[in-house]
């Protein structure tokens, strides 16, 4: 049995109190990244540092993005 | 969870009920696996140092391949054996047999290693209470240096709680799981925020990475620690036997349970590094996570404590799922005669198994006291804890990779990713690259496991060793080969598997898939 390619879920798909979960801690890497990365900077570039900042906001977006794809989806079958 | 079910034979046979939900399913792993990070922080920062946070991603992506491969299994055969039943089902009886006595010493190891750290957290409470640390109280006997009566006292005491506990039969309820779950999760997640806004300082840990980086010895022993923040995966497949529809409920808590795990164990190291010196961290082996907790500014008066007493409080709920994995395990491998029927012999008032409980839960309090005679309870029990858990992991991914081969037929709702499919015998197989390159990464760990822990590597091999000779009594006795294998039906049990996860879209694939196969072998005869 094939996985399907796309791993975003359609419009009828109901968000539980997991998603929500994850949603949040979607949201809470992106800020934590930021903030890393900012903080990197202000004190000089180090390459530990830069990789745990860009870590988190990379992995934050890249999650989001799911999210993202599922709302802008949604929206569109509730204008139909 | 057990229900009683008649059998055709008019036999009474006790069965796991499935009444797990997804959240529940979650949350069951992450107490398990969850508590993890509060034990590995401080035995890895004594010896990884400065490159903490590197062995922990390392160890990590390797844990990742490992949950990979455990998702895969679970789902495609939901069933509470876990990693001994995939190598039964891949590779026979005899190495079902090695998988099944490298996670019985983990089992056991778990009883005695998280009931050490769980009693360690309570100790940060010491000071306050009769104006010492536990340190203080250390004593040297003879050639035995650092050895600590009070906290292995401590242990002792609660291993027999949860002896009691099991033989009366009172188990923590998934409830109580959840709450402690969540509320672990609320914690880390505080600590992570509050920390790296108010207290990370990202020069300190770029000066512990330049100056303070280890030795290639202390970052093969350190990096070979950081798998322990990452032990519990069999979890998930004892989960998988308890779950409603396993098939779609245990690769979507799995995933979650693997990356939230991972990102917290990363998290909690880069962000140590950045608070604290590292030998802080190796000063307060015994309750890491408190410590970083205590120096967080705004919360940290507070922080501190409610951090102990929950890593306390999680910790034990860990040791308690050694106690009754240990049952799990052996009544799964008496069913396969791997081990006799002996130990699933039930209490006749409280219905537990009482065997199985009193003789893995003293094989734990013996390897506490004896851990306690060495000068690092906490570093010896690690060691023991990571030879078993690299052996099993490296088993189940072998039985992943053989699976593929021996049995394409039963339907996989979740494959590791990257898959190189080609045909073998007419049929068509494919090959979970992800499943080799784990494989070649547990292995590595556990050959740094062998290399540099001393107690490790005569240990280890020392109890796999006594599990074989009892293995061998019992074949020889029963009649059976020792290193071949009896005969399964495993296509008359994976129909029962399915029926019973009251999985019929699978059943029916595998069904098809069964037909299909017999219809060509009919046609090449």
């Amino acid at each position: 049995m094939r996985r399907a390619k796309s791993t975003t879920v359609g419009p009828d798909y109901r968000i539980s109190r997991a998603d929500y979960y994850q949603i949040t801690v979607s949201v809470l890497m992106v800020i934590l990244g930021v903030v890393i990365l900012f903080r990197s900077l202000q004190s000089g570039i180090s390459s530990m540092t830069l990789l745990v900042g860009g870590g988190f906001l990379g992995l934050g977006c890249y999650r989001l993005k799911f999210v993202v794809a599922y709302f802008m989806e949604r929206r569109k079958c509730s204008r139909r | 969870m057990a229900e009683e079910v008649k059998t055709g034979a008019g036999q009474v046979k006790s069965e796991l009920r499935r009444d797990v939900s997804v959240w529940g399913s979650y949350m069951w792993g992450f107490a398990d696996v969850g508590a993890d990070t509060f034990v590995a922080l401080g035995l890895v920062m004594a010896y990884a140092q400065g490159a903490t946070s590197l062995v922990f991603a390392l160890a990590g992506i390797v844990y990742i391949m490992i949950g990979f491969a455990y998702t895969e299994l679970a789902s495609a055969y939901p069933v509470a054996g876990g990693g001994p039943y995939f190598c039964l089902r891949g590779l026979g009886d005899f190495w079902g047999f090695i998988a099944g006595s490298a996670l019985l010493l983990d089992y056991t190891i778990d009883i005695a290693l998280f009931a050490t750290a769980s009693s360690g957290y309570l100790n940060f409470f010491m000071p306050f209470v009769l104006g010492r640390t536990i340190e203080s109280f250390a004593m040297t006997i003879g050639p035995l240096h650092n050895v600590n009566p009070v906290w292995c006292v401590e242990t002792l005491v609660l291993i027999g709680i949860l002896i009691w506990l099991n033989v009366r039969g009172i188990r923590e309820s998934s409830f109580l799981n959840e709450i402690v779950g969540i509320l672990v999760i609320v914690t880390e997640s505080a600590l992570v925020i509050v920390g790296f806004l108010f207290a990370w300082k990202p020069e300190l840990l770029a000066a512990q990475w330049h100056t303070q980086f280890p030795s290639l010895h202390n970052l093969m022993y350190g990096s070979s620690l950081a798998i322990i923040s990452f032990v519990g995966l069999e979890s998930i497949s004892q989960a998988a036997q308890e779950t409603r529809r396993p098939a779609t409920i245990i690769p979507r808590t799995s995933l979650t349970l693997i990356f939230t795990v991972f990102i917290f164990a990363v998290a909690f190291s880069t962000l140590g590094l950045g608070v604290l010196d590292w030998k802080v961290f190796a000063q307060n082996m015994d309750n890491p996570v408190a410590v970083l907790a205590h120096a967080l500014p705004f919360i940290g008066f507070a922080a501190g404590p409610f951090a102990a007493g929950l890593g306390a409080l999680i910790l034990f709920i860990s040791a308690n799922t050694g106690v009754m994995g240990a049952s799990r395990l052996t009544y799964s491998l008496s069913q396969f005669n791997i081990i006799s029927p002996w130990f699933d012999k039930v209490h006749p008032v409280h219905r537990t198994p009482i065997r199985t409980i009193l003789i893995f839960s003293c094989v734990g309090l013996v390897e506490t006291i004896l851990s306690f005679l060495t000068p690092s309870a906490m570093d010896t029990l690690g060691n023991m804890y990571a030879f078993g858990a690299t052996l099993g992991y490296t088993m189940v991914f072998i039985a992943l990779i053989k699976l593929r081969f021996s049995d394409p037929y039963s339907p996989r709702p979740y494959r590791v990713p990257l898959n190189v499919g080609f045909k073998y015998r007419g049929r068509k197989v494919s090959l979970p690259i992800i499943g080799i390159v784990g494989m070649l990464g547990v292995a590595t760990i556990l050959v740094e496991v062998v290399w540099t822990h001393s107690i490790g590597r005569i240990a280890g091999p020392a109890w796999i060793l006594l599990c074989f000779t009892y293995y061998a009594w019992y074949r020889k006795k029963q009649k059976l080969p020792i290193f071949k294998s009896v005969k399964h039906d495993w296509e008359k049990e994976q129909i029962e598997v399915l029926t019973s996860a009251e999985e019929f879209d699978l059943l029916e694939k595998y069904k098809l898939a069964l037909a299909e196969r017999d219809r060509n072998r009919k046609e090449i005869e």
